[in-house]
């Protein structure tokens, strides 16, 4: 139910999103006998004038787009809150108690989701240049690919684990209705005395939706020249793929820490 | 394929006194074209990067005037200082030269003697602009006529800056060029056509006949000018004479981390040396070079020379890649660009080697026309990647295929209003303007001409040019002459105006039909055309039952009203459907009656949306 809510909250935000390049290329195109099939012309004469020039008539202007922004990021952490939710030690047994938690949390939520994307893009890009730069006294230039490929992996890495570190924070807003600094707290102590099981748990429903999106993506982009609409359909359902993913990995973290926590907290009870 | 076709003859191991030319440049110079001939012997100390250079320049007052002065080109010196011309413009914008100068560069010359007049003459100089040595007046002591020849002995100095712009060293890496004291143009009505360096200006100088030898350290490879008459190795240093007749520029390129491959293309030696490791992309600039060759052969000319060389600097000195000297070009572009469907490589490749025609054989005054090299060397490098790769030349990737026509075009609709293409190199404000106008627009102009009026007639306009002003100075009445010849009036009008800023845009004013007594439908269809450019325009016009009627108009005026007769009502209009009118900036307004809603867009638009909500969203 709640994945659900998820997927079609997903779907619509989507749209809404696509709206914004379908309207201003389609402004562009004016009304071109061939539609949008002279984008996917060979030669692309139409496809470089779009892009130069869809900006310049999109719909909405730089501040709306930007409130829009946020406003999705609040709206996404309510599904996100209620999914966590569903897994807590005392998960809410009504729906008005469920929007509730969701509601409470959701400020926190949507400050996590804004920092967790700073974290994950900056380490990304902070990566990738700083092996790009230290490699460069020792690999020639066709080997330039490699650096950039060694500096994304890692890249990447450090992204996953801003990832698991901020679906700790959530738990624990959530879990224990904790702020956002004394989560984090308990969130890197979690990580760090669990950190194999929800490594393994994170990275094997990471790589499953990585294959299910890749899928997903082939099928979407044979669909999408004949059969445009099919492919939105099928790419709205594949949706549902990370989705159920993320729910079911919040289900892992929840039977991870459910005993560890209680240990971490003896812990600390015990002086040493 | 290795060709190992080096001839080791007679070898100047000594600086040449007064050695003959090999009969090679004597054979390929009959009746003594030349008009600024250069003997030099340069030693390159790779630890200092200096040369000193020695030799002999004979020079021939080719114009109807009697001359009292010389103008030299040391441009060397445009490094010497941050007061100089080149430097005092600052960084670049979008052009070439981004990199700040770690090492100043210079050229002393320490004598220039000149034997029939019995006089040191570089005691008496000046230059041509304050606090900037690249623009040199040597005075002479009396007239030398019509037809008279000077004997110049000359020696100097060349310090090589820290890579920039297209000539230095970065580590051990030598790109020499524009290292000698070289006389400017003297023009037939007695003019020097001299000038300081400047930031986006490139070059202009005589045919004449190059006999150079280099002096590097043995484990040096040398590509140079021209094709290697001798290779001497001898106490650890390692001399190669190159002969280059009837060219009009020497540069060299020295290192020893080169390595290097040769193919033979139709009896052209292609050499390329490169970085260890980036065999591949020597690979894939040789394989192009060999299938251009061929096709500038047959447009422009026979390649005349009997070399050419390939030099891909490494990454520290990728500014002095992508340029063109005289058999000689640099090429560059990372593979990066190719794992995401780009043919840079391929690009570059091709541009510099059109330049072997519109620059190196059509040897045009690349400060006062950079549209004349620029332009035209980029119109040629479109028409073979396009042959090439037809559609896709620019780009293919994630289903999209763009053409590089389609990509120069984008550039040439920014650099509209940006001014006159027809203008001084020195006169460009940024790197944009530019290279928007000199090389965009430029091209676009010319791919405009060819789509509107018919590849064959533009093929022909610019073979005509190439063949009947090789080995000279055409200008631009030359080329708008060739223009006027094979592809007509109207279409030299264009190329004039557009090389003087003009623009074209082309739009749908209006459109109508109704029944007529007959039973069918007639109608009209309403055009607009803006700017100083004219051009006839093509319209189609498909009516409700699918059948579609070509309509033209000759696009003089500012409005035409074309009629229009058909079996159904018309249900779209779509004003240049076979996009030939590549110089209008505005596609906008061209279409109408066509389907409103964009399917495929909505759903790309969405299905990235779902991709990027796996990252921010749940
Ligand atoms: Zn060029």
């Amino acid at each position: 139910m709640v994945v659900g809510l998820a997927v079609v909250y997903r779907a619509l935000a989507s749209g809404l999103l696509a709206s914004i390049p379908a309207v201003a290329v389609s402004r562009v195109l004016g009304g071109h006998p061939l539609g949008d099939a002279v984008l996917w012309e060979p030669g692309g004469v139409w496809l470089l004038e779009v892009v130069r020039r869809a900006p310049s008539h999109a719909p909405y202007g730089a501040y709306p787009l930007a409130a829009a922004v946020f406003v999705s990021l609040f709206a996404a952490s309510l599904p996100l809150a209620l999914i966590v939710a569903s897994y807590g030690s005392d998960a809410p047994s009504t729906w008005t108690r469920a929007c509730q938690v969701a509601l409470g949390v959701a400020p926190r939520f949507t400050l996590l989701a804004a920092l967790v994307i700073t974290a994950q893009t900056l380490s990304f890009a902070f990566t990738t240049a700083l092996v790009g730069f230290a490699s460069r006294p020792f690999v020639s230039v066709s080997d330039e690919r490699w650096p950039f490929v060694v500096g994304a992996a890692l890249g990447l890495g450090f992204a996953f684990g801003i990832g698991i570190l901020g679906d700790l924070v959530r738990a624990s807003v959530v879990w224990r209705n904790e702020g956002v600094w004394a989560s984090l707290v308990w969130a890197q102590r979690q990580a760090r005395q669990g950190y194999r099981a929800l490594f393994v748990a994170a990275a094997g429903r990471a790589l499953l939706g990585a294959f299910g999106l890749t899928v997903c993506a082939k099928l979407v982009l044979a669909l999408l020249p004949e059969r445009p609409v099919a492919a939105a359909f099928v790419s709205v359902g594949c949706g549902s793929i990370p989705v159920a993913l993320r729910s079911s990995w919040f289900g892992a973290v929840a039977r991870e820490l459910g005993a560890k926590a209680v240990v971490a907290s003896l812990d600390c009870e015990q002086p040493d | 394929m290795l060709v190992a076709a080096i001839e080791v003859t007679s070898f100047a191991a000594a600086p040449p006194s007064d050695p003959p030319l090999a009969t090679l440049a004597r054979a390929e110079t009959a009746a003594g074209q030349g008009v600024a001939s250069y003997e030099l012997y340069a030693e390159l100390d790779a630890e200092t990067h200096r040369i000193r250079g020695k030799g002999v320049i004979r020079w021939r007052n080719a114009s109807s005037v009697p001359q009292r002065e010389l103008w030299l080109h040391a441009y060397l010196n445009a490094f010497k200082d941050e007061r100089t011309r080149l430097m005092r413009r600052g960084e670049p914008d979008g052009f070439r030269g981004g990199t700040s100068l770690g090492h100043h560069g210079s050229l002393e010359v320490h004598r220039l003697r000149a034997r029939e007049l019995d006089a040191e003459l570089w005691g008496g100089v000046t230059y041509g602009e304050e606090d900037d040595e690249t623009d040199v007046r040597v005075p002479l002591p009396r007239e030398v006529a019509p037809g008279e020849s000077l004997t110049l002995d000359v020696e100097f100095t060349a310090s090589l800056p820290s890579v920039m712009l297209r000539t230095g060293y970065a580590g051990r890496f030598h790109m020499v060029a524009q290292w000698f004291p070289k006389l400017a143009r003297l023009e037939p009505d007695g003019r020097w056509a001299h000038f300081s360096l400047d930031r986006f200006s490139e070059f202009y100088a005589d045919f004449g006949d190059y006999d150079v030898t280099i002096d590097v350290p043995e484990a040096f490879l040398v590509g140079a000018t021209g094709a290697p008459v001798g290779d001497l190795s001898e106490g650890g240093r390692r001399r190669v004479r190159f002969i280059a007749p009837r060219v009009h520029e020497f540069a060299f390129a020295a290192w020893d981390g080169f390595e290097e491959v040769r193919q033979l293309a139709g009896g052209v030696e292609l050499v390329a040396l490169f970085p260890k490791g980036e065999g591949e992309e020597a690979d894939l600039e040789l394989d192009v070079a060999t299938r251009a060759l061929a096709h500038f052969a047959e447009r422009y000319g026979p390649y005349p020379y009997r070399r050419l060389t390939l030099v891909r600097p490494p990454r520290e000195a990728a500014e002095a890649g992508g340029m063109e000297y005289p058999t000689l070009i640099t090429t560059g572009a990372s593979t990066r660009f190719r794992a995401v469907g780009l043919r840079s490589i391929e690009a570059i490749t091709v541009h510099e080697l059109a330049h072997q025609w519109f620059y190196g054989l059509l040897a045009t005054n690349e400060h006062r026309y950079p549209y004349l090299d620029e332009g035209l060397t980029s119109y040629a490098e479109l028409e073979v990647m396009e042959r090439f790769w037809p559609g896709n030349s620019g780009f293919d990737g994630f289903g999209f295929r763009v053409s590089e026509e389609a990509a120069y075009r984008i550039a040439a609709a920014d650099a509209e209003g940006r001014g006159r293409v027809d203008r001084a190199s020195s006169e460009f404000a940024d790197g944009h303007a530019y290279g928007g106008l000199v090389y965009a627009r430029m091209a676009t102009t010319l791919r405009t001409l060819a789509r509107v009026y018919g590849e064959e007639r533009m093929q022909r306009a610019l073979g005509v040019y190439a063949r009947v002003h090789r080995f000279s100075h055409p200008r631009p009445m030359d080329l708008v002459a060739a223009v006027k010849a094979e592809v007509g009036e109207a279409a030299a009008v264009a190329l004039t105006a557009a090389v003087e800023g003009g623009s074209v845009d082309v739009r749908l004013d209006g459109w109508e039909s109704h029944p007529d007594a007959g039973g069918g439908f007639v109608g009209t269809v309403s055009l607009r055309r803006e700017g100083a450019v004219v051009l006839p325009v093509e319209v189609d016009v498909r009516s409700a039952r699918g059948s579609v009627t070509r309509l033209r108009w000759d696009g003089v005026g500012e409005q035409g009203i074309l009629p229009w007769r058909g079996d159904a009502p018309m249900a779209s209009v779509l004003v240049d459907p076979d996009d030939r009118i590549l110089l209008d900036a505005r596609l906008e307004g061209r279409a109408s009656g066509g389907p409103k809603t964009t399917p495929r867009v909505w759903a790309l638009a969405a299905c990235l949306a779902q991709l990027g909500a796996s990252i921010v969203w749940p």
